[in-house]
């Protein structure tokens, strides 16, 4: 049986923060708690968020045999996706594709080049460290729908979905984002 | 947040009681004006005097026996809360608020608690005070009794649920 430390299972919150300083080399510094020094966070999210890498593969077969013999990555597709809790000018103005800045509010319609910023979860380990764990997108469009929820019995939550683009300044292997296990203060 | 000052609390049903006790101080003296004006001017067997409640008449307990009626309880059932909030505070309370009325004539004392009930969910559905976001559930009118010792007045109550939404910021580093 291998050594197995639970406290490498993560639980815990992740705080979003919108157009961080993309760095040359991950993960992102932190200061004070655990904030980026650039960028702005987006306050109270009220689901959980996702950070989602998903690669499509070509197959490689053979006569040879039955079984698949490799795989080319021909597309990744990386998203990132939380719940918006606080409706508040700045974050209208940045979760919406199509949002023009009307300075105090957004309007839509007729815009047809998004917004593009980075996005970043940071996410306190548990392990007692005083580490986080990083999750960046570089180049993120505000794609998807967008939901506002009037009730009268529940809070307005308002699900984004941040897609990726590629950096293509940036090295191979390291264009669309990253993941940073333990990212110390 | 609960006080200038104080570091934002982590159970939140306290300060929820508190705020609605100074929202009805502040509120249902004035709803129950509204509503004897809308019934009681008009002349008949309808018509039943609704006495104001002074401030230390709402009481944040339901173990107490008021030495003056009407008088009303703000008690703090349950809280609930609902961890989708990530990194915010975000809990249910289920708090009841009750009045208790008394008369010498049953059809008044059954008519005076309706309209305390009318006063107490105008001041209290749907209202947004501070943090919190106040739901009227239900509303459940109590039997009439006669209490002991010779007194003739009846005593009946009225008793709002309320669903209560409070969300309050955290602590930085918190949870």
């Amino acid at each position: 049986m291998p050594a197995i430390q639970p406290l490498n299972i993560h639980v815990g919150r992740g705080d979003v923060y919108i157009d961080v300083d993309v760095p040359t080399t991950p993960p992102v510094p932190l200061v004070g708690q655990g904030v980026p020094a650039t960028g702005r966070g987006i306050g109270a999210t009220l689901d959980a968020s996702n950070w989602i890498y998903r690669p499509t593969t070509f197959d490689i077969r053979t006569q040879q045999d039955t079984g698949v013999v490799g795989y080319v990555i021909t597309e990744e597709d990386v998203r990132l996706e939380f719940v918006l809790g606080e409706i508040t000018y700045q974050n209208l103005r940045d979760i919406m594709i199509g949002a023009k800045d009307q300075g105090s509010f957004i309007t839509v319609g007729g815009n047809i080049v998004p917004v593009i910023k980075s996005v970043l979860i940071v996410a306190p380990k548990r392990d007692g460290s005083g580490g986080f764990i990083e999750a960046m997108i570089y180049q993120a469009a505000f794609t998807e729908d967008r939901t506002f929820t009037f009730s009268r019995a529940g809070q307005m939550a308002v699900r984004v979905v941040a897609r990726s683009q590629a950096v293509l300044t940036r090295a191979q292997g390291d264009r669309q984002g990253f993941v940073h296990q333990n990212v110390s203060l | 947040m609960p006080g200038a000052g104080l570091l934002p609390l982590a159970l939140l049903g306290e300060d929820a009681v508190n705020t609605i006790q100074t929202h009805l101080r502040n509120t249902f003296n004035m709803h129950l004006t509204k509503v004897w004006n809308q019934f009681s001017p008009q002349a008949g067997a309808d018509r039943v005097n609704l006495p104001l409640l002074d401030v230390d008449r709402f009481y944040v307990s339901e173990a107490i026996e008021p030495l003056k009626v009407p008088s009303a309880f703000i008690i703090l059932d349950s809280s609930e809360h609902d961890l989708t909030a990530q990194n915010v505070a975000l809990q249910r309370h289920r708090i009841l608020v009750a009045f208790l009325v008394e008369a010498m004539e049953i059809t008044q004392l059954v008519r005076t608690v309706w309209r305390y009930a009318d006063a107490a969910f105008l001041s209290l559905h749907d209202a947004a005070v501070g943090n919190i976001k106040i739901l009227v559930r239900r509303v459940s009118y109590s039997p009439i009794v006669a209490p002991e010792g010779g007194n003739r007045q009846f005593r009946k109550d009225v008793t709002l649920e309320l669903e209560v939404l409070h969300y309050e910021a955290l602590p930085l580093g918190a949870w």
